[in-house]
């Protein structure tokens, strides 16, 4: 059985607890540097101050399954096993939890998971208007109509097979 | 405590910039009307080098080819690219897009000449070479430095991975006097003289780009014996590496190709159809040029295929209008694709995306 030295405990913005293996939360640039601080406490709460519950189970839930994988597929065939689940994570997050999710996995410096959530957010972004990038992104427009009209006028052709949704 | 969610709607324009890396050209090209910040980063130099290498390791897995083709109407003529990609696991050409290209007047369509790296499409004749982005639908117009005599001159345009930019080379060579090099850097906007020169004369047309050289079979002027011409492109210094085999060009053909991360070699003669292809197994080590496959590839014409390794470890040979496929030890293809009628020039490469050429022209101010 794993010894408790093996654990830690992340605390998200509301307060809720998680237990997590080491092996799991040192994918988390921010959690190992937090321990390596205070090297020798006993107390081995990480408080994730701004990132929700939910998040912080995602993101959780990701890197147990990369640690299991990567033990278990240790001949090989693991970045293909890794994908496969990749896809099935992906597919249970909506568009507005993905942007959340990028701003939590950047604040806990999580290099794997941050790959893979741009990613999916430049697949969803990739066909959509300029518009719903704005909003998608919360940027104020700063051209005036002129100056907009020139720009989309100049490159015309990469305006073609938008879907606005 | 106010949450990631509530307290910021605003996406950071750090993990902004890492999504966009990851988009394709046209969309990055539509969202450059976002914002001015938008604007100004998506045009940026740093970003434009920076998205160039994250398409550089993405093509590398998922590779996609174009058939450059020449179609002549009197004394013009336009450049069509017919962008395709190769389905492996299918043994299926699937046709992508096709993009059109009316190069200037200046360009000499009997003696142009034509190569195409990362992306970027190099035309040139005497005093002018053309560099075309058909993802952009961008082109750029370089003089070329003069010559003393016509036809003299070889171009190349490489992709220098330690500073991140391309670059052409330019090599003039006349029997009269030595060599000269220069080297402009689409950065920089000039022309400027190295001084490394090349030790003899390049046979060909179209260098290998490996491991951030270019590479040409050439005759050392001294031993006249064949060699592989290199040019370290970030170095900008010139090199020689040894043939796997010693011949004169008289009897025999050759040029150096790249095959994935290799470095191989043609051999054999214009009138037969039976081709070896020698590979450098360990880069610079003239002992590990290895005879890999002997393959039927028909009358070549003047024009040598593009090669590479599939992921099912066969070879794809991509002949002007052909694509072939071989298996390991077989001379025969075991499948072939038509990519195009003879009846025009035509070139098949490697394609991919980029932006190269976006922040290349006069830049709105606004920062």
């Amino acid at each position: 059985m794993a010894s408790t030295d093996d654990k830690v405990i992340l605390k998200s913005s509301e307060g809720e607890c998680f237990e997590v293996d080491m092996a799991v939360a040192s994918h988390l640039q921010i959690v190992k540097s937090v321990l390596e601080d205070c090297e020798g406490s006993s107390d081995k709460v990480v408080s994730l101050f701004i990132v929700e519950a939910k998040y912080v189970a995602m993101i959780i839930e990701y890197y147990k399954n990369y640690v299991e994988l990567k033990e278990k597929h240790e001949e090989g065939g693991f970045e293909e096993k890794l994908k496969e689940f990749e896809k099935q994570f992906l597919e249970q997050i909506d568009k507005k939890e993905l942007k959340g999710l990028v701003m939590a996995v950047n604040y806990l410096n999580a290099p794997a998971l941050f790959d893979v959530v741009c990613t999916a957010i430049a697949k969803h972004i990739e066909n959509k208007s300029v518009e719903y990038v704005r909003e998608y992104f919360g940027i104020v427009n700063d051209f005036t109509a002129e100056e907009e009209a020139q720009i989309r006028e100049e490159h015309r052709w990469a305006y073609d097979g938008v879907n606005d949704d | 405590m106010s949450s990631l969610d509530s307290r910021i709607q605003y996406v950071a324009d750090e993990i902004a910039e890492e999504i966009m890396l990851k988009l394709p050209v046209k969309s990055l090209v539509r969202f450059m009307c976002v914002s001015k910040s938008y604007y100004t980063l998506i045009r940026s130099s740093s970003f434009v080098s920076k998205h160039t290498r994250s398409v550089i390791n993405r093509s590398k897995e998922n590779p996609s080819l174009v058939t450059v083709v020449h179609v002549r109407d009197g004394d013009d003529f336009d450049v069509r690219l017919l962008h395709r990609k190769y389905d492996e696991y299918n043994d299926f050409v699937v046709d992508i897009e096709e993009m059109c290209f009316m190069p200037p007047p200046t360009i000499e369509y009997e003696k142009k000449a034509e190569d195409f790296c990362h992306g970027l499409l190099c035309i040139h004749t005497a005093g002018i070479c053309v560099l075309w982005n058909p993802s952009l639908m961008k082109a750029l117009e370089i003089p070329l430095p003069a010559t003393r005599s016509v036809g003299s001159e070889f171009v190349g345009l490489c992709y220098d991975y330690v500073s991140h930019g391309y670059k052409l080379v330019f090599i003039e060579q006349t029997c009269f006097d030595a060599r000269k090099a220069k080297v402009y850097e689409l950065s920089k906007k000039e022309w400027r003289k190295i001084s490394s020169s090349p030790a003899g004369d390049m046979q060909h047309h179209q260098p290998a780009l490996v491991k951030g050289a270019l590479h040409w079979v050439g005759v050392h002027d001294v031993t006249t014996r064949c060699l592989v011409i290199v040019f370290d492109v970030s170095s900008e210094v010139f090199g020689d590496m040894d043939l796997p085999f010693h011949a004169s060009l008289s009897d025999k053909f050759s040029k150096v190709v790249s095959l994935g991360e290799s470095l191989a070699c043609f051999y054999g003669h214009w009138d037969s159809k039976l081709w070896d292809i020698w590979v450098m197994k360990q880069y610079g080590v003239s002992s590990s040029w290895t005879k890999m496959f002997r393959l039927d590839l028909g009358v070549l014409r003047l024009s040598y295929p593009t090669l590479r390794l599939s992921k099912k470890n066969q070879l794809l040979v991509l002949k002007r209008n052909e694509l072939l496929v071989f298996d390991t030890g077989n001379e025969k293809p075991v499948s072939c694709h038509s990519l195009g009628s003879l009846n025009t020039s035509l070139r098949t490469f490697e394609y991919m995306e980029t932006l190269a050429l976006l922040d290349y022209t006069t830049q709105r101010n606004y920062d």
